[in-house]
């Protein structure tokens, strides 16, 4: 039977979440228990003497020399005998015995915090309902133990190696001592609560032949019993007829002796299931052997580890919980689903919506499990993660039945990015199933891709790849591929900082080729950066080139072009963005230039490179009038040029009127809206995905015939991030 | 004037060893806690002699004494052992003083398991100079006790 992984993690983290408190406690104490049980046995080892090869009628005798009465003679589990009597002077009470030098001492005592940390362990200070508690929470830890070991194997099989992971490998070393550990604490509850199975111990009984008074110290019995085998012994009350010696001894047998004979009146052997309960007992408490004793310090104390480890993975998993927006929409050309089991699969889905939306093109994005195929739609990309050595993700165990509900266009596309690990034999196996039924099942034609662990290199082969399956046009993706080849150097020439963007211009130190356009981007690594980002050039006609950086928090890259100074050289990339140039046949038509923010940064030199009865509109979104301030030479010379001959400068924080964001300019003005989408214009887009959409909405509420044409003839170009 | 009796009294009476013997029934349960006690004509404690048990989260579960021990907060170091289980003995010694024999005192033994119950006077043995060491039989968790000046 194939259950689900996820049934267990879920079990898994239940049953820790529920144990937590019960099984800390156990631990801790535990961890001290394990501790004085081991300095037992250091103790025991340390005052080894020679008195474990006396016989107890020696001992007796030995006794007899100190004491006028005795009462009891008992060894604890650090091998410290104690005699309680009357000496000779009178005193009654409990001593110490060494028996190698037959020394009375004080008598051994077990120290308070052992206690307090035994009733701890033991029932929680609760009695009855802590002792129930604590031997549901020892169930419960086999429990979690055996869901453990089995979303190990599961997950990451039965290789033997380390998978990297502390908590799992941790957890692999530590689960069979654990499980010994648990095991024989449900042992000790399961005897307390009555469920042990019991069986009488073998009884024999001897009736007394007749009186033969002895001195105790001359009985057979004692004198062939070892004082290594005693446990306990307590004398009788009176050395009279009807009296009795009690022995216990360390395998379990009791014995009782006649006061007067020495004749064994009563043995009591225990049963199997006695002495299997006996020796699960001192394997718990660490009595049987130093080994155990240090097994369950050692074990204890990282099983505190691999509780933190635990939650770390849990909270860790909780905070990173994608903050995906899943994007439906009837009228999407792309659609994007997405089957992840961290979280990693969203950001990439997210990644290439953004893009194709920055190209105009309408995505829908969903999780796989919500996914239902929009009918119309012929472009469909799967994003695939594979969970554990070839799996779907958790939540997706029921993907096949899933699939038997959809219903794609018959002449759909399909392209299912597969990610996954090489170093797994099955590697992106969901990814293949995935695509393998697609093609059979559903009648999708698919193409799949895999990626080795989230490599860009092979991301960028994929993108290549779905953008030619799908047969799109040739799209930058502005994604975190590896520095590449063909870097430039460039100088600063001129740097402005308005508010939270900083104007860079800049020349190359080798002119720039002719194709260069403003529109084109410009990919920058920070100086110990790993990948590049993009901005969008303007390019002006003295050859220089100029971006607008929008400074983000934290931002390595941002922060660092900040920071350069007039005249700092650094070197880049420029990348080809013939999608977002200004074409040509455009230029002498209306151009409405839309844009927020740093957005303007490839319209400045749009808009210089245009002739002068260009007739242009720019709509700027930005924060504060201030911030505009570094544009002002380029597009006061671009108004009295008459290249532009409106310029709508929106300022959201700064708004006297109901005009605060850019689309409030073209429900506010109706003409221009209209002027924008005629026939002869053309709208260009550069800034947030945001202000795009909103701007989109705008038009089609408004405008929606004259929009579609627009966008149909390609007069409408976006390159939003 | 009385009270230079009282403490002329004091001095001269001697202390008495008493020797004890508690044998438990053959019970199922946690081992049971119990208090050996010297009480007045009234039953009421005036000495703690002997405790079985010795950890003292559980002592107000034996009501009685708990309500002579808790107020005094006498200590009982020394004089405590550990529980006793169904089946088990133990023999111990406590002293009690010459005059407090013949007066009407007793030896109170008062006992109680966790769940199983409490017998706050499952044996009273009159504490006379001839005490004797047969068995008294209890009536609760204790089969018989034994006591015997020593």
């Amino acid at each position: 039977m194939n259950l689900p992984s996820i049934w267990f993690r879920r079990l898994h983290r239940s049953l820790a979440a529920t144990i937590s408190v019960g099984l800390l406690l156990a631990i801790v104490s535990g961890v001290a228990l394990s501790w004085q049980a081991t300095s037992c046995h250091v103790q025991e080892w340390v005052a080894q003497d020679d008195g474990s090869k006396l016989n107890v009628a020696e001992v007796m005798l030995d006794l007899e020399t100190s004491f006028s009465a005795l009462d009891q003679m008992e060894v604890n589990t650090c091998g410290q005998w104690t005699v309680t009597g009357r000496l000779l002077n009178g005193d009654y009470g409990s001593w110490g015995l060494r028996l190698s030098s037959h020394e009375l001492s004080q008598a051994p005592t077990t120290a308070n915090w052992v206690k307090w940390m035994t009733s701890l362990h033991r029932s929680l200070f609760l009695g009855t309902l802590g002792r129930m508690l604590v031997g549901l929470t020892a169930v419960l830890f086999l429990l979690l133990l055996g869901t453990g070991a089995w979303l190990t194997w599961k997950v990451h099989g039965l290789g033997g190696r380390g998978t990297g992971i502390w908590h799992v490998d941790m957890g692999l070393l530590l689960l069979l001592p654990c499980a010994i550990l648990a095991f024989t604490g449900v042992a000790m509850s399961a005897d307390r609560f009555g469920f042990w199975p019991k069986s009488s111990p073998v009884h024999m009984q001897t009736d007394l032949v007749g009186q033969r008074p002895h001195h105790a110290s001359q009985f057979e019995v004692f004198e062939n019993m070892s004082l290594a085998s005693l446990q306990d012994m307590k004398w009788p009350f009176a050395l009279e007829e009807g009296e009795w010696f009690e022995v216990s001894l360390k395998d379990g047998t009791q014995l009782v002796v006649d006061a007067l004979s020495g004749e064994v009146i009563s043995n009591r052997t225990p049963s199997f299931s006695q002495r299997a309960l006996d020796w699960l007992g001192e394997v718990h408490t660490g009595e049987a052997h130093w080994f155990w004793s240090v097994l369950w310090f050692l074990s204890s104390a990282f099983t505190l580890i691999l509780g933190w480890t635990g939650f770390k993975i849990w909270n860790s998993r909780r905070a990173t919980q994608p903050k995906h927006v899943e994007r439906q929409g009837t009228s999407a050309e792309v659609e994007i689903v997405v089957a992840s089991q961290g979280g990693s699969t969203w950001a990439t889905a997210e990644h290439w919506a953004k893009v194709f939306e920055g190209n105009g093109i309408r995505v829908s994005l969903s999780a796989m499990e919500s996914f239902r195929p929009n009918a119309e739609c012929r472009r469909v990309i799967f994003m695939a993660a594979t969970y554990g050595q070839g799996e779907a993700p958790e939540h997706l165990w029921a993907w096949k039945d899933l699939l038997s509900t959809w219903e794609f266009h018959p002449e759909a596309k399909g392209m299912v990015v597969a990610f996954g690990d090489k170093k797994y034999l099955r590697f992106a196996q969901f990814g293949h199933d995935l695509a393998d039924r697609l093609e059979r099942m559903q009648g999708l034609h698919t193409v799949l891709h895999k990626v080795n662990c989230r490599s860009e290199s092979d991301l960028l082969h994929g993108w290549i790849g779905t953008l030619k399956q799908l047969m799109l046009s040739d799209l930058a993706l502005t994604m975190k591929v590896g520095r590449q080849d063909g870097r430039k150097k460039f100088q600063l020439v001129d740097r402005i900082r308005s508010g939270r963007m900083v104007w860079l211009r800049f020349r190359p130190v080798v002119p720039f080729d002719e194709n260069v356009q403003s529109g084109d981007l410009m990919a920058l690594c920070p100086p110990g950066g790993s990948y590049d980002r993009m901005y969008s050039l303007s390019i002006f006609k003295d050859q220089s080139a100029g971006m607008c950086v929008r400074l983000k928090r934290g931002g390595e890259c941002s922060t660092w072009l900040d920071s350069l100074h007039v005249g700092h050289q650094f070197e880049a990339r420029i990348q080809t963005n013939p999608k977002f140039h200004i074409s040509q046949s455009t230029q002498g038509g209306a151009t409405t230039f839309i844009c927020n923010g740093s957005g303007i940064g490839p319209f400045l030199g749009m808009i210089e490179s245009l002739q002068d009865d260009a007739r242009a509109t720019l709509v700027w979104g930005v924060k504060k009038r201030d911030h505009a301030r570094f544009a002002e030479g380029i597009l006061g010379q671009a108004m009295k040029r008459g290249v532009l001959t409106r310029l709508e400068l929106i300022t959201s924080q700064e708004a006297t009127s109901n005009c605060k964001h850019v689309q409030d300019v073209f429900c506010l003005d109706k003409d221009l809206a209209l002027t924008s989408l005629s026939t002869t214009s053309r709208v260009m887009i550069c800034g947030s995905h945001a202000m795009a959409r909103d701007i989109e909405s705008t038009f089609q509420k408004n405008h929606n015939e004259a929009f579609q044409a627009t966008r149909l003839a390609g007069r409408w170009q976006s390159d939003c991030y | 004037m009385w009270l230079f009796w009282f403490l002329v009294s004091g001095i001269f009476s001697s202390d008495m060893a008493v020797r004890c013997m508690i044998q438990m029934k053959n019970y199922e349960g946690e081992g049971a806690y119990i208090v050996t006690g010297l009480v007045n004509e009234d039953g009421q404690y005036i000495r703690t002699l002997h405790v079985c048990g010795d950890d003292d989260e559980w002592y107000y579960e034996l009501e009685a004494w708990w309500k002579f021990h808790g107020r005094s907060k006498s200590s009982v170091d020394g004089i405590t052992g550990p529980t006793l289980a169904g089946g088990e003995r133990t023999t111990f010694q406590f002293v009690i003083r010459e005059d407090e024999l013949d007066k009407g005192y007793g030896i109170r033994f008062e006992s109680g398991v966790e769940n199983e119950g409490h017998h706050p006077e499952e044996v009273v043995v009159p504490l006379t100079a001839d005490l004797t060491k047969s068995k008294v039989s209890g009536q609760g968790f204790i089969r018989y006790v034994r006591l015997l000046m020593e």
